[in-house]
């Protein structure tokens, strides 16, 4: 059966969006890392304020998205990295 | 404790609009089908006519609910007396109605786990029931969804109730005239709420069924979102309604098919899960709806008429609500209800001065912010490994196996049909492998340099949908190494259904039967307990007085307080000043039989609204005057807890 140009369009869009997807899941990559979680926390310092990005909650949800486990070090919150 | 009236009502409430909503339409001719399906329409059908009523100003009573879902089937009852027809085909020991009964049986035990979770602790969960809880119990005895008119903390939008008015009240609504019914309000919450989930499998089968033709892929499919732990968790919010209505809003869509007269219906349910949540999951759920239209269209070159005029119509019923709300409140307050942030003095802040798209830009930008209080960058082990600990509201994880096998599903699916994908008869598995891509990107907006949709983490609900349906072409896949002998494939089958179970079954049990915390405000998870415990020793409704300024734990907790009552709410903002016999006479007067006392949680949430000096030095003196003044008995009490007095 031929095809539409439209299947065509639709066919291209699923196959694009898929090879997409993989690139930015490659490039998400990049987070798992000390790296990852001090842009995590600069991120939500310049967007929400101090205050927000110092609150266990965001620290941990920046933490555990770049691989890291929270400790505490001089009292305060932070993440470590398994080396 | 346990209703079983309001149970039966629950089925004549939903069986009966979803009868009444599909009298004209044709039907299958399975009649287990029907009978679930009208249950799950029904379901949608309760939100938005609970929506026009309320709008149209007629009280949310139950009496009125059951009389309109009993009208039609009311009908079809005179009619066959009339003709004399009273053949009834009994459901027979089909392939098919094994199925249904396996697809039962998966309800049965997801049922079982979910209220075996939500009553192993005597308290709600985390933040949002409680908050429901205040809603629902203003519904059932108002018998209305708007706010009412109070003002508090010179705020008067929002004022109390936050989950009615601005927000879709439908959830809030169900469970509010359910609770008409059944006097305890905890039990009814956690109750419905685990019934609406597990009903869900049985809807999303039927669903399956119709959009793949197939039952026993339908049938894997469920079990696997059964499974799957990011799947709704028994938390008690309106997610649990709102994501449920998709697979009868996709059933009917499918059924225009059969007949164009489901558009109706189809337009009816639409419209539901536009008033059963507060913006973020009807705007993701419609892009699904989007992307399956435009997907139709596409490969059956013809536009998809009927299912957009559903999806246009849905929209514009629901402006029975959103029409409502925005005349009330008008669009900059309306806004800033939702996203306080992007909205300064009623005005959007717009990211430049000037026109309409520099006000829309904060908008589309606040619509598809992946941020939330759970929110995260993921990496693989958060979707291949589930864990038993997890988040509470929405678990994230999938699993070893189905992780696999979704894999395996979406390149077998791609290899094997290659362009026949975007054919007629494959349109489903180009929705789906979409619907994945929408939620897959969802989910990682935090990470993916563009955002997609609301609340990332929120997401994770939705992906398991596509996923548990690619996940079937992954182990058909598999089919291959049966060599086409049945028991190769049954053995291989078992493997898998072993090992889902192991990976990913397990942990989705462990999470919804730990023992959840409850809110934050309560000073120790202790006291949480403890208040319960008192409570479930007096009558469902006694009007207790809790002193601390969290009166949603009384209702929550299954007891009566008027949360929503001005002089309350005024007598409240003084407390700390008040004296012994001023609380006594305020209590009296509004026959207030109980008055709680907890001081570590007094102390911790007044110090949160006054000044920690005015607490420190007024708290005791206020305790004193309670316990010399003779006008409160001391009832029970724990130790270092609580104290209960009874009001003379």
């Amino acid at each position: 059966m031929k095809q539409s140009l439209l299947q065509k369009i639709l066919l291209a869009v699923i196959y694009g969006l898929i090879i997409l997807i993989i690139i930015f899941s490659i490039g998400a990559g990049k987070n798992r890392s000390q790296e990852g979680y001090d842009k995590c926390i600069k991120e939500k310092c310049d967007e929400k304020g101090e205050k927000f990005c110092s609150k266990q909650r965001e620290i941990n949800n920046c933490c555990q998205g770049a691989g890291g486990e929270l400790a505490i070090a001089d009292g305060q919150l932070t993440c470590v990295f398994k080396k | 404790m346990v209703s079983v009236i309001t149970i039966l009502l629950f089925f004549v409430y939903t069986w009966g609009l979803g009868y009444s909503a599909t009298y004209f339409a044709a039907k299958s001719k399975d009649c287990l089908e029907n009978f679930f399906m009208n249950i799950g329409i029904g379901l949608g059908v309760f939100a938005i006519l609970s929506i026009i009523l309320n709008t149209l100003q007629v009280i949310l009573d139950w009496k009125i609910f059951l009389i309109l879902s009993l009208i039609l089937p009311a009908f079809s009852i005179y009619k066959r007396n009339k003709t004399k027809n009273w053949r009834f085909d009994f459901p027979k020991l089909t392939k098919a109605n094994i199925t249904t009964l396996i697809v039962l049986i998966i309800f049965i035990i997801s049922l079982s786990i979910y209220l075996k979770g939500a009553f192993t602790y005597p308290y709600l969960e985390n933040e949002d029931p409680w908050g429901h809880s205040e809603g629902i119990k203003y519904v059932a005895l108002e018998k209305t969804a708007f706010d009412p008119e109070v003002t508090r903390y010179d705020k008067t939008v929002d004022a109390v109730l936050p989950y009615i008015d601005p927000y879709p009240p439908a959830y809030n609504i169900l469970l509010g005239v359910l609770h008409q019914t059944s006097p305890n309000l905890t039990w009814t919450m956690k109750f419905f709420n685990a019934l609406i989930i597990s009903l869900g499998f049985v809807f999303f089968y039927f669903f399956v069924n119709r959009f793949c033709g197939d039952r026993k892929k339908a049938l894997l499919a469920t079990f696997i979102l059964a499974a799957i732990p990011s799947y709704l968790s028994h938390f008690i919010w309106a997610h649990s309604l709102v994501v449920t209505l998709i697979f009868p809003t996709f059933y009917a869509l499918e059924m225009i098919k059969e007949d164009r007269r489901w558009a109706y219906v189809a337009m009816l349910l639409i419209a539901a899960v536009w008033v059963s949540q507060n913006l973020s999951k009807p705007i993701q759920i419609t892009i699904l709806i989007l992307i399956y239209l435009v997907v139709i269209s596409i490969t059956h070159k013809k536009i998809f008429k009927r299912g957009f005029a559903a999806l246009f119509g849905g929209l514009v019923l629901s402006i029975f609500w959103w029409g409502a709300v925005l005349t009330k409140y008008g669009f900059g307050n309306f806004v800033a209800a939702w996203q306080p942030r992007i909205v300064e003095g009623g005005e959007i802040i717009s990211a430049a001065s000037g026109g309409l798209f520099s006000k829309l830009v904060p908008i589309i930008k606040s619509v598809t912010d992946a941020g939330g209080s759970a929110s995260r960058a993921y990496g693989f082990n958060d979707f291949f490994i589930a864990k038993s600990q997890n988040l509470i509201n929405n678990p994230i994880g999938i699993g070893v196996f189905i992780t696999l096998l979704a894999l395996v599903g979406l390149v077998a699916t791609l290899i094997k049909y290659r362009s026949k994908i975007v054919n007629p008869e494959n349109t489903w598995l180009a929705v789906t492998i979409l619907w994945l891509v929408f939620t897959f990107w969802g989910v990682n907006g935090v990470t993916f340099p563009v955002s997609i949709a609301r609340g990332a983490f929120r997401v994770w609900m939705l992906m398991a949908i596509p996923l548990s349906i690619i996940t079937v072409e992954g182990i058909y896949f598999l089919k291959v190494f049966s060599k086409k002998n049945k028991v190769i494939f049954i053995a291989i089958l078992v493997v898998i259904i072993v090992g889902i179970f192991f990976t990913s079954a397990k942990q989705k049990y462990d999470l919804n039967t730990a023992i959840w915390p409850t809110s934050s405000a309560f000073s120790n998870p202790q006291e949480a307990y403890e208040m319960a415990v008192w409570f479930n020793t007096i009558p469902d409704n006694t009007k207790v007085f809790l002193y601390a300024p969290r009166p949603k734990f009384t209702i929550g907790l299954g007891k009566y307080s008027c949360n929503w009552c001005q002089d309350e709410i005024d007598f409240r903002a003084e407390i700390i000043t008040k004296s012994g016999e001023e609380l006594y006479n305020f209590l009296k007067n509004r026959e207030y039989e109980y008055l709680l006392v907890a001081p570590n949680l007094d102390y911790k949430l007044f110090s949160s609204e006054f000044s920690d000096d005015i607490v420190k030095e007024q708290l005791p003196l206020r305790y004193q005057e309670i316990l010399n003044s003779g006008l409160f008995k001391p009832v029970y009490q724990k130790e270092q807890v609580l104290v209960v007095f009874e009001v003379k």
